[in-house]
């Protein structure tokens, strides 16, 4: 259904009657990621025993191709205003993990005013992102089903300039976190606020700094089976930090940097709930990036990130088995037209 | 510039897509209305109508109304030749309502017949069967008279048909129930449960061997009113098989570490053809069923229900921790579970 939404929503941009141009950006991504499952240490030395944890697939990590394609439209113009429509769609292909290939889609619109002024609805679709196999406690005690979840990410945000060198964004938004079958006791309406502060600095890039506060609801929690009486609620607190810097160099137009930091905090204090009970985690990201314009139409970026989730609990096992590293190696390659009607 | 129309079209998409719906996973629930404590173990219950006979485990045998939740009775042992004897630990109770009889076997032991009739009074007649008794069931039949087949697990199938006898030594009046006819069918396996439809067909559950079914032939003597079993056919079955559950579409068998089968009854009026396996990954005690819902008793993990409207392809509905539940009865719409904390009235949401 939401791929017909979104596949809908790209036929109208070509279809609809306007002045403007339609753009397109076209892009292919090879990735390589080292942990697609977020096994943890104990998780990956055990593996050779517990074969049927791996879901079928036969290695812990796997290469990626990921096909996006974004359309970016202007509905209308007037002097200064303009409201400016954009649906992407990516397909992503787990080479050596079928189970995790997915697809995602985005819609938005955004009404400009001037630089960095404008309001923003987004609507981003994720379906059917496996994380890995686990026992549907619900109706078993041992047997293994591929757990995956759908995002429905809906966000509201604000724009406005301080002053010349710096601008915010202010914006809510509702995220539905809801679970394929077997795994729906996991389900989560998740409530979020974000700020960002920005600023430009002359001749050397941009910095920013954002800050997200979330409160995820279980809105299954009790509603159907035994695991459905475990609570999943949780609060997070997540700030993120970009840095982009002007390249110094002529090899590459843009060098960056971001550091991410989600604290998460388990709402569960039942006794015979030890996965969860307390239990906090840090997830920590690390992403560096370079840029290159090769023409006016083709970019091409290199990328690495570096994820660690740290997990505390008064239960050891639960600290080793929910902890875990990851490593992802990405290489983008852009190509941006405009399709003119008249 | 853009036709309106477009834009009005566009918010109408946004809207209808914007959110999304859970999945449904089709999962029913289990509500408890009312918990009995029992004190001891409520290993078992009969029900006659609104009142339950539970085996209470070390507390004996408990009479509760189960409209009001109040225990009418309490017996923790009997009278016998002007002695009083404790229950040791009581496993199995059963009400023959139109004899005025209840039932009573402890672990491993042979049957108790007890009187209890209008006046409340739990009187002991005698024993009947033998030791190593782990179940039974009974009918009553015309002429005040009643027939137990019995899951004897060191002879086989047991059965027989009882009457009382009354007989008056120094002005006293000593009743027993005597058999008037029986015997017993020995059997491969070690019996551990039993079923029957009191009318063409008993199931025992014979533990490593599976399950065993017999017709009943009806000799047309008023010694033998309850029918005789003859050897109809065995299924093998993997696991223990623990207790059998007759229905009209066949039987429902509960194996200690590996889950359930169904068979059919053409399956078992012929002895051929193969045993539905389901909820292989739990260790089912016991089955309960009615309109379709199977209730599997698994012990520490509390239930599982299983849709069975097709029993050739039974349906997990859940597993529900609702304590050690050893047993499950229907009553009503209601369900009623046998758990180490006492007896449970449930309710089943579909």
């Amino acid at each position: 259904m939401r791929f017909l939404f979104i596949f809908n929503i790209i036929s109208l941009f070509y279809f609809l009657q306007g002045s403007t141009p339609i753009n397109f950006t076209f892009g292919y991504h090879a990735g390589y990621d080292d942990n697609v499952m977020r096994f943890s240490s104990k998780e990956i030395s055990d593996a050779t025993s517990n074969a049927k944890h791996m879901g079928g697939s036969k290695t812990f990590d796997s290469y990626v191709n990921k096909i996006h394609l974004q359309l970016n439209k202007s509905l209308f113009i007037l002097k200064k205003k303009e409201l400016v429509a954009t649906s992407s769609l990516s397909i992503s292909n787990y080479v050596h993990n079928p189970n995790k290939d997915y697809w995602s889609g985005n819609f938005s619109l955004k009404y400009k005013w001037g630089s960095y002024k404008y309001f923003r609805y987004s609507l981003r679709h994720l379906n059917s992102y496996y994380l890995r196999h686990y026992i549907d406690r619900d109706k078993s005690i041992n047997n293994l089903q591929p757990c995956s979840f759908s995002d429905n990410d809906q966000f509201i945000s604000f724009s406005n300039k301080i002053n010349r060198k710096n601008w915010y964004n202010l914006g809510i938004g509702f995220l539905q976190r809801y679970y394929d079958i077997p795994f729906t006791e996991f389900d989560l309406d998740i409530y979020y606020v974000r700020f960002k502060l920005s600023q430009k600095i002359q001749k050397i890039g941009s910095i920013s700094f954002q800050i997200d506060r979330a409160v995820a609801d279980n809105i299954t929690f009790g509603e159907t089976a035994v695991s459905s009486e475990f609570d999943r609620s949780y609060e997070s607190l997540e700030w993120y930090i970009p840095i982009k810097f002007k390249s110094p160099i002529s090899l590459f137009d843009q060098i960056g940097l971001s550091i991410r930091q989600e604290l998460r905090y388990y709402e569960a204090e039942a006794s015979n709930d030890v996965l969860h009970a307390g239990r906090d985690h840090s997830d920590n990201k690390l992403t560096i990036w370079i840029n290159k314009d090769l023409s006016d139409d083709l970019n091409v970026s290199l990328s690495a990130r570096f994820r660690q989730r740290k997990t505390n609990s008064s239960y050891d096992w639960v600290s080793d088995l929910k902890s875990f590293n990851q490593v992802q190696l990405w290489c983008k390659i852009r190509w941006g037209f405009s399709y003119d009607k008249y | 510039m853009i036709n309106t129309k477009n834009l009005y079209f566009l918010s109408t998409l946004l809207l209808c897509f914007s959110c999304m719906e859970p999945n449904e996973e089709g999962l029913w629930s289990i509500e408890e209305q009312n918990m009995f404590s029992t004190q001891g173990f409520c290993r078992n219950v009969s029900v006659s109508e609104n009142i339950a006979y539970v085996a209470a485990g070390q507390s004996g045998v408990q009479i509760w109304d189960l409209q009001t939740g109040v225990m009418l009775h309490e017996f923790l042992g009997y009278s016998q030749d002007g002695s009083y004897i404790e229950f040791n630990d009581i496993s199995i109770v059963q009400r023959d309502e139109v004899n005025d009889l209840i039932f009573v076997t402890e672990s491993n032991k042979k049957v108790k017949v007890f009187y209890y009739g209008d006046s409340s009074e739990f009187v002991y007649r005698n024993e009947i069967m033998s030791d190593r008794t782990k179940d039974y069931i009974s009918f009553p039949n015309a002429g005040n008279k009643f027939t137990m087949y019995v899951a004897d697990n060191d002879d086989g199938l047991k059965w027989g048909t009882y009457m009382s006898d009354t007989t008056v030594i120094f002005n006293l009046e000593i009743i027993n129930w005597m058999p008037t006819a029986g015997g017993e069918l020995a059997t491969d396996g070690k019996p551990l449960g039993i079923d029957s439809n009191g009318d063409d067909l008993v199931a025992m559950a014979v533990d490593q061997l599976g399950v065993e079914f017999f017709s009943l032939v009806y000799d047309q003597s008023v010694e033998n009113s309850g029918g005789r079993p003859v050897f109809l056919s065995k299924f093998d079955l993997e696991g223990n098989a623990e207790q059998v559950n007759l229905t009209e579409k066949g039987a429902f068998i509960s194996c200690d570490d590996f889950g359930a089968y169904f068979l059919s009854s053409e399956s078992i009026l012929s002895g051929e053809g193969n045993a539905i396996a389901f909820a292989e990954d739990l260790t089912v005690d016991h089955i309960a069923i009615q309109n379709d819902i199977a209730v599997l008793s698994i012990g520490p993990k509390g239930l599982a229900l299983y849709d069975v409207s097709d029993p050739f392809n039974p349906i997990s509905k859940g597993i529900f921790d609702v304590g050690y539940v050893y047993k499950t009865h229907f009553w009503n719409d209601h369900i009623l579970l046998c758990t180490r904390s006492g007896l449970k009235i449930s309710k089943i949401s579909i």
